[in-house]
């Protein structure tokens, strides 16, 4: 049933545990089975004669796909290659979660997880959109997590860029990238026939440069369209390396804040280790004047908030490793935790400090009230 | 149209290994892939039933649990899938291997184009797709990178050839034998794998297909492996440290130049 | 417990009233999980395709309380209760080979807090060891119980088999690092030991519950020393021309000094080691070792070792191997490096004085090889006092038979010679991986009359015998 590469990798991950304290699902629900060498373990006694069953199904959605487990591998092994091929299957065999099935159906249906029409998805945007070009040099992919759940954090990159005086565009109808569906369903010709779609929207507002708000597109859009043929720019930039740059050169000038705090920064956990970037957003906080303490597992040691997606199926799961990841924010003394990424945003937000003790920063709303 | 692919069965490693006995490729119990130009092949049958209709076929000559690799092929949205499966034809040469295919072909039905990859991951021949294509009385063109529908129906064909590429018009009955290079492959669907799951996997051995022991395997092979060996290039390797990139690539030409002369 | 009738229903809906329902599991895929621990015996077995021993109930409790309480109900029902915390074990000790409830302690995973002027961490018991020094490390200080299973096994798991660390030689094992505990006993009483250990105030009643694993009660708090952070870390390598001038090399280094990491490998393990050091294979014994804390103090001492080392004739070695083996000596644990199936392999650790020692190993050597064909043997000595060494010695056999039962009565037997060759000389039955069930049938051989002392203290404090059944010898 499984792939030759995800029969070698849980046959690996089957006996081993050496990853365990690095899975911020395991460590916050303290249940074995949601540890990556369980789901191994399961995997390869499938392969082994034992039937697919639902139960087993359900342990694989309990997961972020954050990759600190496959970071973490000395030997260079990845839980997350058969748990999303273990998604596909409980798709095919109709053993999807409860929780998690409306999910999946809203986004082969709609592109997005929260079951909204498509066309709703850059409803809080538009006004600026209207006044933008159909074609420009750079495009910023907004992504679903900013559209839906912050999109003050597109509109503070919109207004940077403004700022910048870029000659940039975003789509009005702007299609999902497939990050979602990969993570829900698994790498599936759905997703790729779907990625054909948004690789012809970018390339026909003829961008040299894709800026993706969201760590998850970026990826997807670098490391999985190419090898799908579902080809499309020149180049793919994260928002922070790019305002990062804009800063360097001079085409935005940031202003130190009035009152400087202690703030510390949460790496996004796909950017640390999918995209192995780290420095620009440092570099940006930097010229805000704040103080930064680090956390001490950052960069690509950095812990997942939670995650867009199982925060919509698993809130309880997500809140406690948001609020994991906010113990060790408060542990630095800071008084703010900044972030770079809407799905960390919207994470630490909703499910985070209740005792106000600590605030949550968006990077680029912060920038923009600094510009 | 009726479309057939022929798929192999490969070792995913190159170093898996020569049975030192049988000099063939040990096969069972190793990681395997779909021989990486045959996955083209396969791609390339889907591609030509969506543009022109009809049904596709996949087949395998193979060992028993090559069953999976089937099932796979399944998952793609493949129509049919056959294997062809005996102890009688371990070690057929790609003559033999040709001859078997075929009649597979036949029992299943015929074919109007036969999809294959240029050549093996593991055995790299090249042979069994003309071989195949002349048993089936069709005419081949290999090393394929392109096919375009023409506008009269007939199939626009470019293939690689030594100095460039050529451009063919053919009608099937054909065989294309393809480059990696012809297409991105596609990965299973969610709706194909669901389909796949009702579909069985004919199996095909030599009783079914009407061969006699002595016609195949080792016994009815007109060629056979005497030797394998691993061969190593030795090349001595000077470096040269230039001033400049240009003076450095001047420097390496005359070279190239002096030693073409003589 | 049998499954069958509402009986199981009845008993679940009090287990889910304690805990809360999302943290009881009877899943058929959640109970696979948890039949599957790092002894060999279930790994092979779920190797070939055959199902592991599997619980009727996996609880997860989030303090002592709820402890107590799950403790009361598995008492009046008489099930058995099997506590497991990361799973990974050698030796079988937190399968739930007796079926009933499994206990994961993960959730009870919270920092109770750090004295930093006393030096001691607290932390609840279901905590990834990995995590509780994470949080010494950020205040700049280390608990020191460094195993190759830091970053799996819980703090709970390390007390209850009596781990040890690498740097076990000057900073001690788990027993001497643990400070104070809270445990819930088999009657749902929530017990404290003293709050520091070198008291007068009877018997040590920390001693009692570490090593005891999970037969006595649950751990659910501990209180570890703090280290500071060294100031450096050198190390060197030696090549005895014999195991006996390393043995006797390392006893008197102990005498006068201790190393943090003190390693001496035999022949067999010395060929495949000091190929990678020195590009050839040389005959002898290896020896790798560090001396830390303050840089004046090191380099005095290691001075002194240099010396001794010296007037045994060994080779030196410079520091190079020890800085890289250090920096991967994780490696070794994961897949592609350790060892694996379809291989039998296990770690017969055992432990003695001086004077015994080398006569153990041979003796452990011999019953292997001679006895059992394709097997081999290879050890090395990697926890040193005043009195003794102990002995890492593992037994490969890279094709064991294919019939898993088989494969079982063979692996039995291999252990039952291996360590009753150990015990003949005056060696014990395991240095630092536990019993479990692996060696639970030899307990009572180790211990002779003395036996009684713990089936005392095991029957007076579980007298339903619920907890951890089959493991021990209890």
């Amino acid at each position: 049933m499984f792939s030759e590469t995800a029969k070698k990798n849980a046959d690996a991950c089957r006996f081993c545990w050496m990853c365990r304290h690095v899975c911020p699902v395991a460590n916050s629900t303290g249940n074995e089975a949601h540890t990556p060498r369980a789901k191994g373990l399961l995997t390869s006694l499938v392969e082994r004669g034992s039937d697919y069953t639902p139960d087993m199904a359900e342990i694989m959605y309990q997961c972020c796909l954050c990759g600190a487990c496959s970071n973490d591998c000395v030997t260079g092994f990845e839980p997350p290659v058969f748990i999303r091929e273990a998604r596909t299957h409980a798709v095919v065999n109709g053993y999807v979660p409860p929780s998690v099935g409306p999910l999946t159906e809203s986004v082969l249906e709609n592109g997005n997880i929260y079951g909204k029409p498509a066309s709703e998805k850059m409803s809080a945007l538009k006004d600026v959109i209207g006044n933008l070009p159909q074609r420009a040099d750079t495009l910023l992919f907004v992504g679903d997590a900013a559209a839906f759940r912050s999109p003050e954090t597109a509109l503070a990159v919109m207004g940077l860029l403004k700022k910048a005086g870029a000659n940039y565009t975003v789509l009005p109808d702007e299609p999902s990238s497939g990050a979602e569906i990969a993570d829900l369903l698994g790498y599936t010709e759905d997703v790729r026939q779907r990625a054909f779609g948004t690789a012809k929207a970018l390339s026909d507002t003829g961008a040299s440069v894709i800026v993706t708000l969201d760590p998850k597109d970026a990826e997807i859009f670098m490391q999985h369209y190419p090898k799908w043929g579902a080809a499309f720019s020149e180049r793919v930039e994260t928002a922070t390396s790019c305002i990062a740059a804009l800063v360097r050169s001079g085409k935005l000038k940031i202003r130190p804040v009035q009152n400087r705090k202690n703030v510390t920064y949460q790496d996004p956990c796909r950017l640390a280790r999918d995209l192995n970037e780290e420095a620009p957003a440092r570099e940006l906080i930097r010229a805000t004047g704040m103080n930064l303490q680090e956390m001490f597992l950052h960069g690509k040691l950095t812990k997942c908030c939670g995650g867009e997606i199982l925060r919509e199926y698993s809130p309880q799961t997500a809140s406690l490793i948001a609020q994991d990841r906010l113990f060790d924010a408060k542990r630095t003394g800071a008084s703010a935790m900044v972030t770079s990424c809407p799905g960390c945003t919207t994470s630490f937000r909703k499910c985070g400090d209740r005792s106000g003790e600590l605030e949550v920063l968006d990077l680029f709303c912060l920038l923009d009230e600094c510009s | 149209m009726r479309f057939v692919a022929c798929i192999k069965q490969v070792p995913q490693s190159q170093e898996s290994g020569i049975d030192s006995v049988t000099l063939s490729v040990r096969r069972e119990g190793v990681p395997w892939m779909i021989s990486p130009a045959d996955e083209h092949a396969l791609e390339e049958a889907l591609h030509l039933r969506e543009r022109f209709g009809g049904e596709v076929q996949a087949l395998c000559m193979g060992v028993k649990s090559a069953v999976e690799m089937l099932r796979y092929a399944l998952s793609l949205g493949v129509d049919r899938v056959a294997l062809v499966s005996d102890p009688m034809f371990v070690g057929s040469d790609t003559y033999v291997t040709a001859r078997v295919l075929s009649r597979a072909i036949e029992k299943m039905g015929g074919a109007d184009v036969i999809l294959c990859g240029r050549r093996s991951f593991d055995g790299e021949t090249g042979q069994t797709a003309p071989q195949l294509a002349i048993h089936q009385n069709m005419i081949c063109v290999t090393n394929v990178i392109r096919v375009e529908a023409n506008l009269r129906g007939s199939l626009k064909i470019t293939r690689l050839a030594d100095e460039g590429e050529e451009l063919i018009e053919a009608e099937p009955p054909i065989l294309l034998a393809v480059c990696e290079g012809i297409n991105h492959v596609r990965l299973p669907g969610i709706g194909s794998m669901r389909r796949a799951k009702d579909v069985p996997v004919q199996v095909l051995n030599g009783e079914i297909l009407g061969f006699r022991p002595d016609e195949v395997g080792i016994k009815g092979s007109p060629t056979r492996v005497v030797q394998v060996e691993r061969v190593e290039f030795g090349r001595s390797v000077r470096v040269r440290i230039e001033k400049d990139a240009r003076t450095g690539a001047e420097n390496i030409l005359e070279r190239v130049f002096r030693a073409s002369e003589g | 417990m049998d499954g069958r009738g509402f009986m199981f229903e009845m008993v679940l809906s009090e287990l889910e009233d304690v805990v809360g329902r999302e943290n009881v599991s009877i899943s058929d895929g959640e109970r696979l999980v948890y039949g599957v621990d790092y002894f060999w015996v279930g790994r092979m077995w779920v190797d070939k395709g055959r199902l592991p021993p599997k619980p009727d109930y996996i609880v997860r409790p989030a303090s002592a309380q709820e402890v107590s309480r799950l403790l009361k109900i598995a008492n009046y029902y008489k099930i058995p209760v099997q506590t497991w915390g990361g799973g990974s074990g050698s030796q079988g000790s937190a399968l739930p080979t007796a079926g009933g409830i499994v206990l994961d302690t993960k959730r009870m995973n919270k920092l109770i807090g750090i004295d930093e002027y006393s030096r001691i961490i607290t932390v609840e018991t279901g905590m990834v060891f990995q995590r509780m020094e994470w949080y010494a490390n950020e205040r700049g200080y280390s608990v020191m119980h460094i195993p190759s299973c830091l970053t799996c096994g819980t703090v709970g798991g390390a007390l209850a088999h009596r781990g040890i660390g690498i740097m076990s030689t000057k900073y001690g094992k788990i027993d001497d690092q643990c400070m104070s505990m809270e445990v819930v006993l088999p009657n749902g009483d929530i017990i404290n030991t003293l709050p520091v250990p070198k008291h007068s105030a009877g018997p040590d009643l920390n001693q009692i519950f570490i090593g005891s694993e999970g037969t006595l009660g649950v751990m659910t708090k501990a209180s570890f020393q703090l280290f500071d952070l060294p100031e450096c870390r050198k190390f060197r390598a030696f090549l005895f021309r014999d195991m006996t001038s390393g043995f006797a090399a390392g006893r008197d280094i102990m005498g006068k000094i201790k190393p943090s990491i003190l390693r001496l490998y035999d022949e067999s393990e010395t060929r495949s080691i000091i190929k990678k050091v020195v590009g050839v294979e040389q005959k002898g014994a290896f020896m790798n070792l560090a001396v830390e804390g303050i840089e004046k103090i090191v380099d005095i001492e290691m001075e002194v070792i240099r010396d001794i080392c010296r007037k045994y004739g060994a080779e030196e070695m410079g520091s190079d191997y020890g800085e890289k083996w250090y920096k991967n000596r994780i490696t070794f644990f994961y897949p592609g490096y350790t060892l694996d199936n379809p291989q039998m392999f296990g770690t017969m650790d055992t432990v003695a004085s001086y004077e015994k020692v080398e006569l153990i190993y041979w003796a452990m050597k011999h019953a292997i090889e001679d006895n059992f064909e394709g097997v081999r043997f290879i050890a090395h000595s990697s926890h040193w006092y005043g009195w003794g060494t102990m002995i890492y010695d593992r037994f490969i056999m890279d094709s064991p038979p294919e019939d898993p039962e088989e494969a079982i009565r063979l692996h039995n037997r291999i252990w039952n010679a291996g360590v009753r060759a150990a015990m003949a000389n005056g060696g014990v039955i395991n240095d630092h991986h536990g019993i479990g069930l692996k060696l639970s049938r030899l307990m009572k051989e180790q211990y002779g009359p003395a036996m009684q002392v713990f089936e005392g203290i095991k029957k007076s404090l579980d007298p339903n015998g619920i907890m951890n059944p089959y493991k021990l010898g209890l």
